[in-house]
């Protein structure tokens, strides 16, 4: 196996993991550097029981490597001001990240895991998002996330991660936000004419329908 | 990807009347010009924790803090800020 398929293997391929499918986008040298800086601080971690460097180190190679996106620009700018306070408008969270309630998933009662996902992923990508709807007493213990575009293992072990609906409901106790009945999360690996085109505007109308006055929106 | 689905839904709530904020990571931000997202706080974390580690609870709410405030403040369009 040459590098270059090492790196590339990570893209959905033999080593295939969302932590670490940057390197193949990456070019030979930067990838090499990235791989080995990230086993230096890993090795000194085994003494200094530190994992932050790894991470930070993980975190700049990430940072780096994301950084030649394609992401088609837009001429306008669409903007509503905000006209009550926060403790007055009716707030909702939705996240891209893929969460849904256990018991509630948006791919049916058989729907793939985690792991399973990563090999859909051009179905996905391929097909029209679904809203899951999360009431807003959901604790964290009722919630699971499945995403084919990054690794939602992490959302698995905590919700608040992607979806912080829990730290929402501390802050209305405190009385700082005013929450909506009805919180929302989709899967954000998805067709993009279809969600600009159609989906979105429609969620849009969904929730004006459900009351909600402004919204906490999270990627992934 | 998922960062330019969150900014096409942003774009569409705020055509529909509905102000948003949306929280990126760092990696993907530059998303967030491309696609000229209305109000966007920046996080300087791993892909896949966008608000914060896990079990960190006191990071979470200080994104979601963050958040809120930047939704309350901005006054134009494309209002960017680091966490």
């Amino acid at each position: 196996m040459t590098f270059e398929q090492f790196r590339k293997a990570f893209y959905y391929g033999r080593f295939a993991d969302m932590q670490f499918k940057f390197l193949a986008g990456m070019d030979d040298d930067p990838a090499a550097e990235a791989v080995a800086e990230v086993l230096a601080r890993l090795g000194e971690a085994f003494d200094t029981g530190d994992l932050t460097p790894v991470r930070d180190a993980v975190y700049r190679a990430q940072v780096a490597a994301y950084v030649g996106d394609d992401t088609p620009e837009v001429d306008d700018a669409p903007f509503t001001a905000m006209t009550s306070s926060l403790a007055e408008t009716r707030l909702a969270l939705v996240s891209a990240g893929g969460v849904f309630r256990i018991g509630d998933d948006p791919m049916g009662p058989d729907g793939p895991t985690q792991h399973e996902s990563l090999k859909l992923i051009k179905d996905f990508l391929r097909s029209s998002p679904t809203l899951s709807l999360i009431p807003k007493e959901t604790p964290d213990s009722a919630l699971t996330a499945r995403h084919p575009g990054y690794d939602a293992l992490t959302p698995q072990r905590d919700p608040g991660t992607v979806f912080p609906l829990a730290v929402l409901r501390e802050l209305e106790a405190e009385n700082t936000v005013r929450l909506a009945d009805q919180h929302y999360a989709f899967t954000g690996a998805t067709s993009q004419v279809r969600l600009r085109e159609q989906v979105a505007p429609q969620w849009a109308q969904r929730l004006l329908a459900d009351g909600v006055e402004a919204c906490l929106l999270v990627a992934t | 990807m998922c960062h330019e689905s969150v900014g096409l839904v942003a774009r569409a709530l705020e055509r529909a009347g509905i102000p948003t904020i949306s929280v990126f990571i760092q990696a993907f931000a530059h998303i967030a010009g491309r696609l000229r997202v209305p109000r966007v706080l920046v996080t300087p974390h791993l892909m896949g924790r966008t608000v914060g580690p896990v079990g960190d609870r006191a990071r979470q709410r200080e994104v979601v803090e963050g958040a809120l405030r930047l939704l309350e403040e901005a006054s134009v369009p494309q209002t960017i800020r680091d966490v």
